[in-house]
């Protein structure tokens, strides 16, 4: 827009308005640093301000030492946590490369209304399907693992298929032609050529399925039962619910563990930054133009 | 029927023959988990919404009688009123504040990257962290009360207040309004630069330009927001589970929560079950009624040539 004519005044109150927002949205932040680093007097007290004053690291020690009591075994929730994000994120790959890749580039007569079926299971809001699902695991003698977590993302969201398939449509079609000639077959073709020319779609759904999975609290909550085997979302979820201020499980101790199940996510959002941007301009022109 | 003549009139060559085998051959993962995971669970889900099961003795056919049921129940009745309240109220405040900021943002000026992450950090923390979080900042003692205090207004008691519950979830989504925000500025900035110029030339004033060209130009995504925005604010659950569970008195009970605690804490799978198809049908209908009135205010560019 026409800015560099914009008089000093209004600079001055945009900057202003700007950096009022800003104080407002990341106080939060300072006041869960505050929290987490209080001691457990000022939890006794239930009085915690706003910008730290105490720093009482040891609750950070505590998470991982299981000093604030009960079968709560921190450092196993996150490797469980991280065991199923990555076989989540090997699945999404996996499945919505192929299938984007067979939507794309394939040929059959009735493909687009397949398609149309696949865009519009979207639309179904997934707590229909959670009961039937849920019993099938159950059945399947898989309650209390975490393969019903896992099982799911090896057949590919819709949203990602859809998503994936718009990169594949980009790549050129004297690529495919060439390599027929050199003799690959469909396969070869999808593994030698179209898989590396979408590896920046592929970072995306990694950091979306990686987000889906890392902060997931209803599908944990569903067929997780021992506490060995909790993921660290609801490993959170669970503590909030038992803070006792006087006790050893006070409000900082959950408030530092929620604190280091946040950093992933926003080290992840500044690295894979100019993936994401991707998407957001993929949405962003699909409505506009 | 048709598809045998068809196919005597062009017969498959062997090139069609083997492109439909490997297409079913790629789609294959899809295809399995469309069958076993949606198409097939949403049979059994519907039968099973005019059963009784509870998953251990056995299930018998009681009719509409589950969904006859739902319209008397006085606590699912007040959970959908709570969802629509809460939808009502989220949803056109985040649309309003995101445009806002968005227009703010897409100032040519200095420091708007900086500006953007700090805007845009809220929405990447993980759910369950950010109600930890705002059970604190929404406590009686916590922060907001202080800060409303600074400005001698004593704050509501928020989460264990009948009144104030749902305006607390609202405080708690507004903090993420960053994600639709993000959506917002992209389309702001693919608004062509000559729209603006041949405006200015005209005279026309800076809000004039906004209302005029930027409105109009980002309308269909202010419309793919509010389609979300409504549909994820009607399955609102986590909130409510870590927060409040329902209370006070059930003032904050909606519905996804309440289907979660008929299905797996009572193991009403039947009832659980024709909730989650009045559900679905409260969803169709607020999206055909959006996409129906969309004709109305969403402005696609064909329709200037």
């Amino acid at each position: 827009m026409l800015d560099k004519n914009l008089k000093i005044h209004r600079k001055i109150i945009v900057y202003a308005i700007l950096t009022a927002l800003a104080l407002l949205l990341s106080l939060p932040f300072v006041y869960m640093l505050s929290i987490s680093l209080a001691t457990p007097e000022s939890n006794a007290k239930d009085l915690f301000t706003i910008i730290p004053h105490e720093f009482y690291w040891k609750n950070f020690a505590d998470l991982f030492s299981g000093a604030f009591g009960g079968s709560r075994p921190v450092g196993r929730w996150i490797m469980n946590t991280l065991f199923i994000v990555a076989l989540s994120i090997c699945g999404q790959i996996l499945s919505c490369s192929m299938v984007a890749f067979g939507f794309a580039r394939m040929q059959y007569r009735h493909k687009n209304k397949i398609f149309m079926l696949l865009l519009a299971t979207m639309m179904l809001p997934g707590q229909i399907t959670l009961i039937p699902v849920f019993v099938m695991f159950t059945k399947l003698g898989l309650y209390d693992t975490v393969w019903p977590l896992i099982i799911p993302q090896f057949f590919g969201s819709a949203y990602n298929i859809f998503f994936t398939r718009q990169f594949v449509t980009a790549v050129p079609g004297q690529l495919y032609e060439a390599a027929e000639i050199d003799g690959l077959n469909y396969f070869g073709i999808y593994r030698k050529i179209v898989l590396p020319l979408i590896k920046p779609a592929l970072c995306a759904i990694a950091i979306f399925t990686f987000n889906h999975a890392w902060g997931d609290v209803m599908g944990p909550l569903i067929y997780l039962q021992d506490s060995d085997k909790y993921t660290l979302a609801l490993g959170v979820a669970n503590m909030s619910a038992e803070v006792n201020p006087t006790g050893a499980l006070n409000m900082s101790v959950v408030m530092g563990l929620s604190l280091i199940m946040s950093i992933p996510q926003i080290v992840i959002y500044f690295v894979g930054q100019k993936y994401l941007f991707q998407l957001n301009l993929g949405i962003g022109n699909s409505g506009s133009k | 029927m048709s598809d045998k003549k068809s196919r005597k009139k062009v017969p498959y060559t062997d090139r069609a023959k083997r492109q439909r085998r490997w297409f079913f051959f790629f789609i294959s993962p899809w295809l399995f988990g469309f069958l076993a995971m949606t198409l097939g669970p949403m049979i059994y889900s519907f039968a099973m919404s005019f059963t009784d099961w509870d998953m251990f003795t056995q299930m018998n056919f009681i009719a509409l009688d589950n969904y006859k049921q739902a319209f008397t129940d006085s606590r699912f009745l007040i959970s959908v009123k709570n969802t629509f309240i809460y939808t009502f109220m989220s949803v056109p405040v985040n649309l309003l504040l995101s445009v806002a900021m968005a227009y703010l943002l897409s100032f040519r000026l200095k420091g708007m990257k900086v500006f953007r992450t700090i805007y845009y950090i809220p929405a990447v923390v993980p759910a369950v962290a950010s109600c930890v979080l705002f059970k604190n900042i929404l406590a009686t003692k916590g922060i907001l009360n202080q800060g409303l205090a600074l400005l001698g207004i004593q704050g509501p008691r928020w989460l264990l207040d009948k009144e104030c519950v749902l305006g607390g979830f609202v405080i708690l989504a507004l903090w993420t309004v960053g994600s639709t925000m993000v959506l917002m500025l992209s389309a702001i900035n693919s608004v062509g630069e000559e729209l603006y110029e041949s405006a200015h030339l005209d005279g026309a004033t800076r809000f004039q330009m906004f209302k005029g060209i930027t409105i109009p130009q980002i309308t269909p995504i202010i419309f793919f927001n509010l389609i979300t925005g409504i549909i994820g604010a009607l399955q609102t659950f986590t909130q409510v589970y870590m927060l409040t569970d329902g209370g006070p008195d059930y003032a904050s009970s909606m519905i996804v929560p309440y289907l979660y605690k008929n299905a797996f804490s009572y193991y009403r799978m039947g009832y659980a079950s024709s909730m989650a198809w009045i559900l679905f049908a409260i969803v169709m209908v607020f999206s055909l009624i959006v996409m129906k009135s969309s004709t109305m205010w969403v402005f696609y560019e064909e329709e200037v040539k």
